[in-house]
């Protein structure tokens, strides 16, 4: 059982190791742009750090230390040397080396995306599969009518609506902030989910979770509203292959027709949509984190793009770029464990 | 009566154990290197925790010996402090003239300073003896004192030899404030914990200070009223009646060191024209917009600076009343009998109510025939064009005005900044003479003159002062003032 697993993973290393390596011109081309945009963008990070107090003098001096008063192709090339080495130099705002910064905020942001997901596939993918297999009765046109909802419903609407009515009027859940202000806060993984149920603290994962509610409801009602629909129609399309009609001919119960078989060869196409979706979520978080004050990398990549912190800038934006295209790579090989007709090469 | 006994038991058991904790939601960032940062609330963390030789007390208008008992100015360019003899780190070692001298080498050498302009007057430090620092200053300067006393934090200089900056900093926090730093997450939260073996710890303050960082309002009031946090600082105006409301949550108001006023860049046309700017000052009804916009929280200036900055007089001159017609007389005086078209440049939330006040401002000068329209660009790209001097008028605002030399200087003496591009020789002769000035009331009389003369030129319109406006929780008595940063000594538990 296990050697077979493993003999049907094999083609994948090699596959996983090429492809990722086709990657880094990708990325490295991300950085060439992100970096002469944020140069362009009118702002003047020494005059933005300096304080209020500060001279022409003082801004100058701390130009120097920034290294800002080089050429811009000095800049870049110093950049790329290092970041080679893995060091994308030190965050100019806080005097620490970028990859801690984002570091520490990157499990806040993972885990409201990994929260929102899981709330769009669990509400996404039932709501498709009962649409899809009774198209066009009213079950299906009010599935469709939510699905409709969770995709024209902007983020921040959706986002300030909940932490007016639940937050505000009800009181019945926290509106900003990841966990309760007292409460032990020290990171063991960074995902406080786990920390808190690392360390046994009940009270914590409670309120953790209490927290967490309304950004991944805002943040995952989007994606509902397109997994509903894709799934609805992979469903409602699979229903008519020869495969299923004769798999009813064998005498199947309905469910389990739906269940092993249209399922099943929907689920390259919801696979597909649930990667991309993932992607998306990443850059909705943004909005959503600004919103709900989650410390994560969104409302950080806010941050240093007003303070015009390019090292931070620059690294969060690679981040993103890689986080994105490891994505659409695993999504890609997943196919062909899903479906072995697909073949990667 | 054996439960009652027991409850007594256990009440006796928790009041031994209880440990006060105060969490302020904070708009700062801290890191754990406190030379790379220089906001106001970074000095006053950085002396509570490390220690300095004094600072600057914002309710009394004092500056407050600390480590330094006392010092003198020997002649105009020498300062003498002496150390007291019973202050040890926290391990134990003694804090001596050595670890001060260490500290300014810091200030100016550590590769992420962001205090240079602190100790740049320095010329020389040295430990005469253990306990005596004799610092010399390039020429005379007059409030010398403050950078020396209250934006020097002062570290350890055996821990630093012993572990080098970085390692120091995180792994070695070790101070004589009042305070030890207990936990640091750079740009989200710092846990304070008393340093009961410090000489300046005090027992009325609270055991742990928790800084969360909580960059919105909404966020900060709401975490307040659900008693998340007990001081939330930075509340807008139009958040008070909510606090209010409370029953658990109180108001608290302080005297703010923010001055506000709008930039006319005479090296902009038509800024040149000082019949224009005057007109300007004679347009803006300041009372009215304390009134309706600012809910009053705020204090008029009729000059550079108010009450309780150092060097204010109530009996300034020139004043400006607000007199429209005395404006439209000085714009058609200034030659624009059929007005003047200006772009009225406005921050939008950076100052309480900017955008909204300086609507207010574009009305009445539109009602002189100063045809203002509003410009309301991103901050980024607002402070940059300002600090070129890329634009002719805009609204500021200059906090940390305690002693107005250096706001003075900065803004309108030749050369420092181009924020302004003003250049006055005779301003400049008298700044240069103010801050060589040592005797106090002579040196007033300095910078009276040369407030007076501001007025007249008229490079800025003084608006006004916003005061601090902070909420409490009903637990604690705290009064903000001058800057954001919270000492723990200053908080005191309610019984």
């Amino acid at each position: 059982m296990r050697a077979a697993a493993i003999s049907l993973l094999r083609p994948f290393a090699g596959q996983f190791a090429r492809r990722a390596l086709g990657v880094l011109p990708v990325v490295a081309l991300v950085a060439l742009l992100v970096f002469l945009l944020i140069h362009a963008v009118p702002g003047d990070p020494a005059e933005l750090l300096s304080p209020e107090d500060a001279t022409k003098a003082d801004i100058e001096r701390l130009r120097v230390q920034l290294g800002l008063d080089q050429s811009l192709a000095m800049q870049f090339w110093l950049f790329m040397r290092h970041a080679l080495t893995g060091d994308f130099g030190l965050s100019f705002k806080y005097g620490e080396p970028v990859g801690g910064v984002i570091a520490s905020h990157l499990p806040a942001t993972l885990e409201l995306a990994l929260a929102a997901s899981l709330i769009a596939v669990a509400i996404g993918v039932p709501l498709g599969i009962w649409a899809g297999s009774r198209p066009n009765s009213w079950l299906d046109n009010l599935a469709s009518m939510v699905g409709f909802f969770g995709i024209s419903v902007p983020g921040f609407w959706m986002g300030i609506m909940l932490i007016l009515v639940v937050a505000g009027s009800l009181h019945w859940l926290p509106s900003s902030g990841r966990t309760e202000i007292g409460l032990d806060a020290r990171a063991i993984t960074g995902f406080l989910l786990l920390d808190t149920l690392l360390r046994g603290d009940a009270a914590g994962f409670a309120s953790t979770l209490r927290h967490l509610a309304l950004p991944a409801l805002t943040l995952g009602i989007n994606m509902v509203g397109i997994i509903m629909r894709v799934t609805r129609s992979a469903v409602i399309e699979t229903m008519h292959e020869d495969y299923v009609r004769t798999a009813r001919a064998t005498g199947q119960t309905e469910r389990r027709v739906l269940w092993r078989h249209v399922l099943r060869n929907a689920l390259v196409v919801i696979v597909t949509v649930v990667g991309l979706e993932l992607g998306t979520l990443l850059s909705g978080s943004i909005i959503v984190e600004t919103v709900f004050v989650w410390p994560g990398t969104g409302s950080l990549l806010i941050e240093a793009l007003q303070g015009r912190d390019y090292p931070l800038l620059i690294g969060l934006v690679m981040v993103y770029t890689v986080l994105f295209v490891l994505l659409n790579l695993v999504i890609d090989l997943s196919y062909a464990l899903i479906d072995p007709r697909i073949r990667l090469d | 009566m054996r439960q009652v006994a027991f409850l007594v038991a256990l009440l006796l058991a928790t009041a031994a154990h209880a440990q006060t904790r105060v969490v302020v939601g904070s708009t700062g960032y801290f890191t754990p290197n406190v030379y790379a940062q220089s906001d106001a609330e970074g000095y006053v963390n950085g002396c509570q925790t490390y220690g300095c030789m004094g600072y600057y007390d914002y309710h009394t208008g004092e500056l407050v010996p600390m480590l330094a008992t006392s010092w003198e100015s020997t002649d105009p360019v020498t300062w003498v402090f002496h150390l007291r003899h019973d202050v040890t780190w926290q391990d134990g070692t003694p804090v001596t003239a050595d670890d001060v001298v260490h500290s300014h080498w810091r200030q100016m050498n550590d590769k992420l300073t962001r205090q240079v302009s602190n100790g740049k007057d320095v010329k020389t430090i040295e430990a005469v003896d253990p306990h005596t620092v004799r610092i010399t200053t390039n020429e005379p300067i007059a409030p010398f004192l403050f950078a020396a006393l209250d934006r020097l934090t002062i570290q350890s200089k055996h821990v630093y030899d012993q572990y080098g900056a970085d390692l120091a900093d995180r792994e070695h926090p070790v101070g004589f404030g009042p305070y030890r730093i207990a936990q640091l997450v750079t740009g989200q939260r710092m846990v304070l914990e008393k340093n009961q073996a410090s000489p300046f710890a005090i027992p009325t303050s609270p055991d742990q200070l928790i800084f969360q960082v909580m960059k919105e309002p909404e966020q900060r009031v709401t975490a307040l009223l659900n008693g998340e946090i007990q001081i939330a600082l930075y509340v807008p105006p139009h958040m008070i009646e909510r606090i209010k409301a409370s029953s658990t949550a109180h108001v608290a108001l302080g005297t703010g060191i923010e001055n506000n006023f709008l930039i006319m860049n005479p090296s902009i046309k038509p800024w040149d024209n000082k019949k224009l700017r005057q007109a300007v000052n004679h347009a803006i009804d300041k009372d009215a917009i304390i009134d309706s916009i600012l809910d009053g929280l705020a204090d008029r200036l009729d000059g550079p600076i108010g009450p309780g900055q150092y060097g204010y007089d109530p009996n300034l001159t020139p004043k400006y009343s607000y007199d429209p017609a005395r404006a439209k007389a000085l714009v058609k005086e200034a030659g624009f009998p059929d007005g003047v078209a200006v772009e009225l440049y406005s921050t939008v939330n950076r100052y309480t109510d900017d955008k909204q006040t300086s609507e207010a401002i574009a009305a009445m000068l539109r009602a002189v025939g100063i045809k203002a329209t509003l410009k309301t660009p991103e901050w980024a790209k607002y402070s940059a064009d300002a600090e070129a001097g890329r634009i002719g008028f805009y609204y500021l605002g200059r906090g940390s005005v305690i002693d107005p030399s250096p706001f003075l200087s900065q803004y309108f003496e030749t050369g420092v900044t181009t924020r302004t591009m003003y250049s006055n020789p005779e301003l400049d002769k008298l700044l240069v003479q103010e801050r060589a000035t040592m005797q106090p009331e002579q040196r007033k009389i300095v910078l009276g003159r040369a407030m007076s003369l501001l007025n007249d030129d008229a490079p800025a319109a003084f608006l006004w002062r916003m005061r601090l406006i902070a909420g409490i929780a009903n637990s604690i008595d705290f009064t903000p003032a001058g800057t954001v940063g919270v000492r723990g000594n200053d908080i005191t538990f309610k019984h």
